[in-house]
This record gives C-alpha cells, structure tokens and sequence, in this order.
C-alpha cells in the first residue's frame, strides 16, 4: 500500500501541512529538531491512533495551538491500496482545559468519511515505524515488549485488539473484586464469571502472541542473520508468565534454554489451563488482592547467540535485533494481508557500516514505500539517492531538493 | 477574599454538575440561565422536581417507576401481561425501550444496576433475592436475561444463570447482531462476527 497524500494540522511542529508522497523510497533530510522524527510518527499514527514516542496524546497536539479555545490536531491521509483510495481521518480535540494545562484529549477517528473505532484503522492503513532511540523496548520491563508485540498484532487482527481491550476491562474488575474479598471476606462465587472471561480471553491472547511470535522469529532471524554479517543468531523466545504445560504442583516458569513450542497448544487446552491454576491459586490471589495468572504478566525475549538481550546486549546490539523485529513485522503484515506496510525508517543508517548500509537499503526497496531521514543525505549511496525522492524539511516545511 | 459568586448560586452550580453528562461550565450556563429567566421558570423546575420526587416510588413487584399511589405498578397489575414472561433488565430505561417495541407480552424486572467490582457493585447492591423470589412465587417458566452485552452485564446475566440453576425454567438471552437498516460493509468486525456465529436458520 502506498501513502498518496499526508495533510496534517497542528501536529507537533507542523502546523499545517499538505504533501503527496510518490511509492518507492523517499529521503527526509534535515538537521535536528526540524521535524523528521515526528513526520514519520505522523504516518505511523495513521495506523492505529497510538505513538509509541510520547506518552501522552496531548503532546502531539501543537504547542501554539494549546493557546486556542478549542486546541486540536488534526492528522489526514489518502492511502492507495489495491489501487483503491481510501481516506483516513485522526482528530485530536483537546476537552475542558484548564489553567494548569489539563484536559482530556478526545480521539475521532473517520474512514472514508464514516466515524470508526480506533481498532478499526489496521483494516485500512499499515505502517511499521522504526525509531533508533526507542531501546526501551529490548531494555524495559516487560511491558513495554508485550506492548510491542500487541501493537503488532492489533495493527494486523482487529478481534485481537478487541480481545486485548476487553482482557484489560475483565482484568480491572476482577482485580477489584479480589481486593474486596481481601479487605472483606465473604464467598469467591462471584469470581466464577471473572474467571470464565479471563480463561477465555486469556488463552484467546496467548495463543495469538505465541503464534505471531513465532512467525515474527521466523522472519526476523534471517534478517539479522543479515545485519550482523553472520555474526549472531537471533531468536524471540516467548516467557508466558503462566505456563499452561507445567505439572499441578510443579513450579511457574520455564528456564529459557527449554524450547518449547508453543504454537503446538490448542486454545482450549490454554483455557481449561487457566482456569484450573486459578481455582489452584484462588487462596494466594484472594491474600494478595490481584490476579497472578494471565498474559498481563507475559514476556518475551530477544537473544542474541542465547544471550538475552535486555540484561547482555550492548546498545547497537539491541538497536539491531529491534530494527530485525521492525524488518520482520513488515514482512509479516505483508503476509497475511497481501500488501506491503508503509516502512518508516528513522535515522536507520547511523550506525551501521558501508557494507551493511547497502544490504538494508536493497531489503527495504522491496517495499512498495519507505520513508527514511537522515541528518546527512552523503549517508546514502549515490546509487540509492537516485532511485528515491529527496526532501529536504526545514522548520516544519517539506520541500523537495534538487540532485 | 469575597466569593466570586453568593453562595446560593455556586450551590445551584455544584448541584447541577453532579447530574450525569454535565460539566462545571454546562452548570455554570444553566445557573445564569435560571438566574435571568422569568421566576415562574426556576419555580416551575423546582416543583417539577419534588413532584417527582414526591409522587412516585419504585414498584414493590419490578421494582419499576410508578406513581406513588399505584403500587404494584400498572404494568404488574395488568391482567394481560402474561405471568410465566419475566424480562430481566438493568434500568427503567430499559422497559421503555422494550415497550416501544409493542412485541412483548411478558412483565418486567428491574435491577436497578449491573455487578461491577470496581464501582463496588456487588450482587446484595441489585434487586436479586427480589428477582428469586418472584421466579419461585410467581410460576414464571421463562426468565430472558435482558442486560446490557457488555461485560458487566453479561456478568450479572451469568450470575443470575447460575443463582436459577435447577428451577424447572426456561432462561433466554437477547440475541446480538447488525442494527436493522444497516449495511453489511459498514459494520464493525466485532459485530458482524457476532451476527455470524448467532446466524438462524431462514
Ligand atoms: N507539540 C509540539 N508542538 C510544537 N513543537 C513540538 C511539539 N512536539 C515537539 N516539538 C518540536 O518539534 C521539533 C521537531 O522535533 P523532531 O521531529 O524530533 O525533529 P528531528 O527528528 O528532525 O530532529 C523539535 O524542536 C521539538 O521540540
Ligand atoms: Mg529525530
Ligand atoms: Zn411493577
């Protein structure tokens, strides 16, 4: 799929912008701080409402703009796909602001005109963003990858970002319910219903995440394999906090070198699973008012020759094995929908030598459209520049540049 | 410091922005409003409002509105409303939507709220023990569980399937699917799969 048209209002230091995109690859060159970085989260968002870059919505919305009545963002594209146009459409509205620089931001979200649901814009437009700084994801705590790969999956299955949002609300009510029968007693049968929802949802997300996981490694390791020069042999290992396999009374947790594959359990097995470990925990869960069982508290690693990356990777280690992931996810996208998402590549090349530079950039011509910055356009091979469309963003403004 | 406004206006404020769906500057608006307005107007609301208050109580059967000197409501005292129907729903509301529908011939429940953990509604906060004991009294041979398809409310529909477990009834539940006048491709995924795991037989 390609991004024929961008036209953003207010977003970040855009305050108004109106660009066709041509397919193929195209160059933003810039110094810092001119927008690059936030053009492609532009893009990106346009797939699925969320910005793994700010941590809230309100920060996208541009600063200036804060100083109106009704201060909004307002985020646009025409997306060919299969040679059909169809028009996205992402508002921000920022609601009952107050003096100390409160408010909620209100998202509407249209599909050719039409209100959607958030959940709904992965069926329209796809798009896979790279972001070098973002290490947290290999660094952080595990949320941040389930995160990652939730992202992922929600961008390419709507009913999975639909089980996740419902798995979060079961979550919530049940973690109330057990904290009122800590504080108060009385008799867990009021739980039947929550653990039903849990079990079912549960085993729902894990068996997604399991699955795609897999594929993702299938893909992602050639890739590295790649990058690294044969160097190093990647490998996504699925941690499932509650693991469906072990004996009644063995312990949680599986050591790392045991391979298991998970993409071999049925989902009613995974089911029946949880909700037996949960009438075995019931005590414990009630005494700690939480629950302790369920993909909230998965993980997953990245290894690298079997070393996890999050506690052994260097920096450009871990830069790596997320640009493979990034790669990878492409691929997989393409796969199961049919169509190519719009790669976005920030400051991808920095760190990488000559040799590998022209490996990455011969991979990602194979999409039918990326989008990579760089501060310095001599990063690029005089080859590559004259098979992309270079622009030049200055303050905000995209123009294109000659040569 | 003297207040920005006398107190019986911020009073009028803050009673006003208690009310679901209204926020300090709609309260705000309202109150300016009834300030200016021709006194009949405010006087007019506030008899309204204590009339209401005054004239109606809650149906010792459904436990549905109905005026304060029909008791039980006239719903449960219609002689045509079949007795062995019991429609289960979470709010008055609900009845009206029901009855605008002229297709139901059954009596009504209301239980006043969902289970909901986190608001600390729990099963002793709805109108239960209430609903069991009609279900025993009251020969009814089919319950339809008419609460909201969301989670709350298919937790309370739940929990009321397995409190009626092993009463010779029939229990039913609303079915779920595309809005009437719809149209296929403008359907939500959620919804459709819905639709078509409860499709039926033509
Ligand atoms: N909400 C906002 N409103 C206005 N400017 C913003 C907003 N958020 C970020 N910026 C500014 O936009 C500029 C562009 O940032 P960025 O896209 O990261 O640039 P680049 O990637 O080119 O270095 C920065 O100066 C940043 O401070
Ligand atoms: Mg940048
Ligand atoms: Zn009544």
């Amino acid at each position: 799929m390609q991004l024929a048209h961008l036209s953003l209002a207010n977003f970040r230091n855009f305050t108004r912008l109106e660009s066709d995109f041509p397919a193929g690859a195209t160059l933003l060159v810039g110094a810092n701080a001119q927008g690059k970085t936030s053009l492609l989260e532009a893009i990106h968002y346009l797939a699925g409402a969320a910005s793994p870059h700010a941590s809230s919505d309100r920060q996208l919305i541009n600063f200036l703009a804060l100083n109106e009545s009704r201060p909004f963002a307002r985020i646009a594209g025409e997306v060919r796909r299969r040679d059909r146009l169809h028009r996205v459409e992402i508002r921000l509205i920022l609601e009952n602001q107050t003096a100390e620089g409160e408010g909620r931001v209100k998202k509407e979200v249209l599909i050719n005109g039409l209100k959607r649901r958030v959940r709904e814009l992965g069926s329209t437009f796809n798009a896979v963003l790279f972001l070098p700084q973002d290490l947290r994801v290999i660094e952080g705590s595990p949320g941040e990858r389930r995160r990652l790969l939730d992202a992922a999956l929600a961008q390419a299955d709507p009913t999975y970002a639909e089980a996740a949002s419902s798995y979060a609300k079961v979550l919530a009510q049940r973690n109330a319910l057990l904290r009122q029968l800590q504080d108060r007693g009385g008799a867990p049968d009021t739980l039947f219903f929550w653990d039903e929802q849990l079990a079912d949802l549960g085993s729902t997300l894990i068996h997604a995440r399991a699955l795609a996981l897999h594929e993702l490694e299938q893909l992602a390791a050639p890739i590295h394999h790649a990058l690294t020069r044969g160097a190093e042999q990647l490998r996504l290992a699925y941690q499932p906090a509650y693991n469906p396999l072990q004996d009644p009374n063995g312990q949680m947790g599986l050591p790392l070198q045991e391979a298991v594959d998970w993409t071999s359990l049925r989902r009613e097995t995974l089911r029946s699973g949880i909700l037996a470990a949960l009438e075995r925990t019931r005590q414990h869960e009630i005494a700690r008012g939480a629950t302790l069982i369920g993909p909230h508290r998965d993980d997953l690693r990245f290894l690298a020759n079997s070393l996890d990356l999050r506690q052994y990777g260097s920096r450009g280690q871990a830069r790596t094995a997320l640009l493979a992931f990034k790669l990878a996810q492409a691929e997989w996208l393409r796969a199961r929908s049919g169509e190519w998402p719009v790669l976005l590549l920030d400051e991808v090349l920095a760190e990488l030598d000559a040799e590998r530079r022209d490996d990455l950039l011969a991979r990602v011509l194979q999409a039918q459209q990326v989008v990579l910055t760089a501060a310095d356009l001599n990063m690029f091979s005089r080859t590559f520049r004259e098979q992309a469309s270079v622009w030049r963003i200055h303050g905000g403004t995209v123009e294109p540049m000659d040569g | 410091m003297y207040p920005a406004v006398p107190d019986p206006v911020e009073r009028l404020i803050e009673a006003f922005s208690r009310l679901p769906g209204i926020g300090p500057k709609t309260a705000s608006r309202l109150t300016f409003y009834l300030l200016r307005a021709p006194e009949a107007e405010g006087l007019e609301l506030a008899e309204a409002l204590q009339a209401m208050r005054r004239d109606t109580r809650l149906c010792s059967t459904c436990f549905n509105i109905t005026s304060a000197g029909a008791d039980p409501c006239a719903l449960c005292a219609d002689p045509q409303r079949e007795a062995q129907l019991l429609c289960v729903v979470e709010e008055p509301l609900d009845v009206l939507a029901i009855e605008r529908t002229g297709q139901y011939r059954g009596r009504y429940h209301v239980l006043h709220g969902v289970l909901s953990p986190m608001e600390g509604v729990g099963p002793e906060d709805l109108k239960l023990t209430e609903l069991l004991k009609r279900v025993e009294s009251e020969g009814v041979e089919e319950v339809i569980l008419a609460t909201n398809p969301t989670l709350e409310g298919e937790a309370t529909a739940m929990y009321i399937k397995r409190q009626l477990e092993g009463q010779p009834l029939r229990l039913t539940r609303l079915a779920r699917g595309l809005p009437s006048g719809g149209d296929l491709e403008y359907a939500d995924a959620n919804t459709l799969a819905q639709a078509l795991a409860g499709r039926s037989e033509m």
